[in-house]
């Protein structure tokens, strides 16, 4: 679980972790697949304006071209592979932890730019649950926007699986503080 | 124009522009790893990654050099 991403209290336990559907991450590469196999769309041209190089140089054509243009690929191969992993921390490093008492929203923006947001269960007001789109619909992603009391800003979700249990464990979780804080004699009402 | 080209497939040029890479590569990874490691410490999905980057990255590296004495 996230207790490595967030400092919990005594007594404070995490009740889910809530990331981007995979699919999400699945449309954020298909640039970078694309780009992967692109080359090998044109090895056969490639590999032979190679070979005329070597010639011209009086290296063996036979051992030159191909090898050169392995060599080449396996270069652009190892960028965009280091890409796809800048990518995937990304997405993996963008998680929302619900604890028993509060809700983080843990953002990575970039390798150097991390925002944290936390606020507490109790200030909760309403949740909506927004799922739009065909795909979405069948894949079960959606938005899960948290309205909060005061000033503070809405809190959203974005693309999250499974939103309406999510939305349900929330709502859980919100109700268990409330009834706890009003047992204690605490005013919630704001 | 063909001794530009006759070195800039010669295996001493190879060999600088795989030294380069490696060297940007490790500057990458250590920012990778900083993030997998301070973020993510004890995920199995991490562990995962981690072995898959490092090893396939290996390979690749490997496999380059054995290329450019191949092309020798």
């Amino acid at each position: 679980m996230a207790d490595y991403l967030v400092d919990l209290g005594e007594n404070e336990h995490i009740v889910a972790e809530v990331r981007r559907h995979m699919f999400v991450f699945y449309t954020r590469i298909t640039g970078v697949v694309f780009l992967i196999f692109l080359p090998l769309v044109f090895t056969a041209p490639i590999v032979q304006f190679l070979n005329g190089r070597f010639l011209e140089t009086g290296l063996s054509a036979q051992a030159g071209g191909g090898a050169f243009f392995t060599f080449l690929y396996l270069l652009w191969f190892l960028v965009l592979f280091v890409v796809f992993f800048f990518q995937w921390t990304d997405y993996y490093l963008d998680v929302w932890v619900l604890t028993t008492e509060r809700i983080f929203d843990v953002e990575q923006r970039g390798a150097f730019n991390r925002q944290i947001s936390v606020f507490r269960l109790e200030q909760i007001q309403d949740v909506t649950v927004e799922v739009s789109g065909v795909l979405a619909t069948f894949l079960k992603y959606g938005d899960i926007h948290i309205h909060t009391a005061g000033e503070a800003k809405d809190f959203i979700i974005r693309d999250a699986a499974d939103p309406l249990y999510i939305k349900k464990v929330i709502m859980e979780e919100h109700g268990k503080v409330i009834r706890a804080r009003t047992d204690q004699g605490v005013d919630v009402s704001e | 124009m063909e001794t530009l080209i006759g070195y800039a497939i010669s295996p001493t040029a190879l060999w600088i522009v795989l030294a380069i890479v490696f060297g940007a590569w490790l500057v990458v990874s250590w920012i990778l790893s900083y993030h997998w490691h301070t973020y993510t410490k004890g995920s199995h999905a991490i562990r995962r990654v981690m072995v898959i980057y490092f090893g396939v990255s290996l390979v690749i590296f490997i496999t380059e050099a054995l290329l450019i004495i191949s092309i020798s």
